[in-house]
């Protein structure tokens, strides 16, 4: 021991006191009123009365080592009399979707519009990073504790108050709601932005689409060489994210359950969406899955479907939520958000943050327009479905009413038998109407075209749809979009943009597409 | 002016010199050479808008790598780029020319032996037709994860909690700055090799067709 190493002057005695650490470790619990100080780098417990705290030092009185000052930011606090954390700490825990590129990115670009300097702090876990924001005048504005574990991790982080924002690439359970509930904390729930989980394998592969079927067969370990599936010969490779992983839970819940089918064992399992991607790249024989952000050097495989439907990995047919595997990005927030998680939330979920976003490789929530000839390979499948579902002179309808028109991406879902939006829907009308409004004058009509699943008859089905149309008609009126501008049509079963044999294409096929003439 | 620049540069046979500098656009440069002589240089810069360059910058006697995994890129394959593994503004063009897509090298005026500011850049050469990609770029704490047991840089030692600065400039001429810091470790604690490049310590580029 002794000065012979440059140790900065507050921690001398600290280090001094290493020795007393080997005594301090394994003796008599902190009793009621004493903390403990646990050195973060590890390698020093002291336990005693806290004397004083401020955000420098903590001067603490211990039976071993007499009254010591040390340096607050070296040591974790424990116990009754701890200081708490500064009111403008904000934890955001769960998805390592959202947050190994998208929410970094949103920070800095929050700090930068508040005027904040940021410090990033890394540590030895990859997917642990904390920011430090400082106004500019250097005083500490906040501290951020992002941790990008996986969903399945953000419900308890806020259970436990450790995070007051939970990122989640997968909706949050009932039950988990309600555990958090029964834990005294209320629960805000926000579409941040849209994703589609894509397929991907290394661009050695000369496969280019495989069908859903295929997709869960490989993924099960059923279907087991390249050969099987039209490509060269070799052994699948599988890579999939980890059990903690609301990409996983999509995945699951979308391809492997419908068919009864589980993932393989010998799948390599990953917490970290890039390097899932990065690893399936590398490997000529690999299948992989993650976000839309995360294809980076790989290769992403259109979907086909049964019913004739190809759906390659596109923005336009992510913000439609058409594309099979398409999801929502959500972040819960807690009511105990401090004022600096509000003013963060509030920007990232803003139209200014959209840019942010799609720069981040994700679907911004942004309304895109392709024109009918952009659509047009929707066409064709729409022309094989089974007599029931289809009628000629609503086809041709349809083709005179829309093919002199753009549609916008927004679409507006509805649950099965209802003419009730879902909560996407209803957050998204206020965003269409502001569109119009702030393009009027500039499209003589407004079609909504209401559309559903094959269950029923035809014109039961033109019926409901006709319903559905008119009811979000009302909503559209109601945020200011003049009522002359919008022209309601309904076209039932026709056109499906998912296949009617499962139940997530019908929960796709029951809309509203929202389409605009000039 | 800048201040005069010294360094050591071994001639080729040939008596020919390459070097890489980073003096901005149109600069003239004149190179004086120990025993007396200036010549002026006729520098051939790449353009601006072709490059992104990323810089690290610290203080003091410990060294950080800047690692740059171009394309998916493992420890051992040639995209991996680094000061370890010497390269050059030629050699990434070569590279580009090899397999259509843009590649990048290391530059760097330290290796932690002395004090004072320490820089590793990497430049990265746009391709602009290239399909679509990603560079990961990890910053190793070369001191520490070397020698775990380095009492400076690990549990409160001077250098336990690095600060280090990153400078970003884009194609467009947009330069973007950040600040961090390495959380103090243990020491002896062997770093894994997940831990040990971190890819959440610096921004990452992304290419899309």
């Amino acid at each position: 021991m002794g000065d012979t190493m440059p140790l900065r002057p507050v921690l001398k005695f600290a280090a001094c006191l290493a020795l007393g650490a080997a005594f301090a470790a394994g003796t008599k619990p902190a009793g009621a009123g004493e903390v403990t100080l646990v050195l973060r780098a590890g390698g020093l417990t002291m336990m005693g009365e806290l004397l004083q705290s401020n955000q420098g030092s903590y001067v603490i009185k211990s039976d071993k080592f007499g009254v010591v000052s040390v340096e607050a930011a070296k040591f974790e606090c424990s116990g009754p009399t701890c200081p708490k954390p500064p009111a403008s700490t904000v934890g955001i825990h769960g998805s390592n979707t959202i947050g190994a590129q998208l929410m970094p990115n949103m920070i800095e670009r929050f700090a930068d519009r508040e005027g904040y300097s940021v410090e990033k702090i890394v540590d030895t876990d990859p997917e642990a990073v904390q920011y430090k924001l400082y106004t500019n005048g250097g005083k500490a504005a906040g501290l951020i504790d992002l941790q990008s574990h996986g969903s399945n991790t953000a419900p308890a982080g806020l259970q436990k108050g450790k995070a007051q924002v939970g990122m989640m690439s997968r909706p949050i359970k009932p039950e988990e709601v309600k555990a958090i509930a029964d834990s005294g904390t209320k629960l805000a729930t926000h579409v941040f932005a849209l994703d589609g989980v894509a397929v991907f394998v290394s661009p050695q592969n000369p496969v280019k689409a495989l069908s859903l079927d295929e997709i869960a067969k490989m993924f099960a370990g059923a279907i087991k060489d390249w050969s099987e599936v039209g490509g060269t010969p070799g052994k699948i490779k599988l890579y999939a994210r980890d059990a903690k992983s609301g990409t996983f839970d999509t995945f699951d819940h979308l391809v492997l359950k419908p068919k009864n089918l589980k993932i393989s064992a010998e799948a390599q399992r990953f917490e970290s969406s890039p390097d899932l991607s990065d690893e399936t790249a590398r490997d000529p024989n690999g299948i992989g899955f993650a976000g839309f952000a995360y294809i980076r050097n790989a290769k992403a495989l259109a979907i086909s479907s049964e019913c004739g439907i190809v759906s390659p990995p596109q923005v336009f047919s992510v913000k439609t939520e058409e594309y099979p595997l398409s999801r929502r990005l959500y972040l819960q927030t807690s009511a105990a958000l401090p004022e600096l998680g509000t003013k963060l939330i509030s920007f990232a979920l803003s139209d200014s943050a959209q840019e942010t976003v799609s720069g981040s490789g994700f679907v911004n929530q942004r309304i895109e327009m392709q024109s009918f000839d952009q659509q047009s390979n929707r066409l064709a499948p729409a022309l094989t479905v089974p007599d029931k579902e289809f009628n000629f002179a609503a086809m041709r309808e349809l083709v005179n009413g829309l093919k002199n028109a753009q549609r916008l991406s927004v679409t507006f879902r509805f649950a099965k038998n209802s003419s009730t939006l879902d909560e996407k829907a209803r957050a998204d009308i206020p965003r269409l109407a502001n569109f119009l409004k702030s393009n009027a004058g500039k499209y003589t009509e407004v079609l909504l075209a209401g559309f559903t699943d094959s269950t029923g008859t035809f014109e039961a089905n033109r019926t409901t749809a006709l319903a559905r149309a008119t009811a979000f008609k009302g909503a559209l009126v109601a945020e200011g979009v003049p009522e002359a501008q919008i022209v309601v049509k309904s076209y039932g079963s026709l056109l499906p943009a998912g296949c009617n044999a499962t139940e997530a294409g019908k929960d796709k096929n029951r809309r509203v597409e929202v389409w605009v003439k000039e | 002016m800048l201040s005069p620049q010294r360094f050591a540069e071994a001639y080729a046979q040939a008596g020919q010199s390459h070097f890489d500098c980073f003096l901005g656009d149109k600069v003239p440069l004149t190179v004086t050479f120990q025993d007396g002589p200036s010549v002026p240089v006729q520098l051939r810069t790449l353009d601006l808008d072709r490059i992104t360059m990323v810089a690290v910058v610290w203080k003091g006697t410990v060294n950080l790598d800047l690692h740059a995994f171009e394309y998916a890129a493992k420890l051992s394959d040639e995209n991996h780029v680094w000061a370890g593994a010497p390269s050059s503004r030629w050699q990434a063009e070569e590279r580009k020319r090899h397999d259509g897509r843009g590649h990048g090298f290391v530059s760097y005026a330290s290796d932690g032996s002395s004090e004072g500011d320490q820089i590793e850049v990497y430049t990265f050469v746009h391709e602009p037709n290239q399909n679509s990609g990603a560079v990961t770029l990890a910053l190793d704490y070369e001191s520490r994860s070397s020698h775990p047991g380095d009492q400076d840089t690990c549990g409160t030692g001077l250098y336990a909690d690095l600060e280090y600065k990153a400078f970003v400039w884009h194609q467009d001429g947009k330069v973007s700055r950040s600040r961090g810091a390495f959380a103090p470790s243990e020491c002896n604690r062997p770093v894994g090799e997940i831990a040990r490049y971190n890819s959440k310590a610096l921004p990452q580029l992304f290419f899309t067709r």
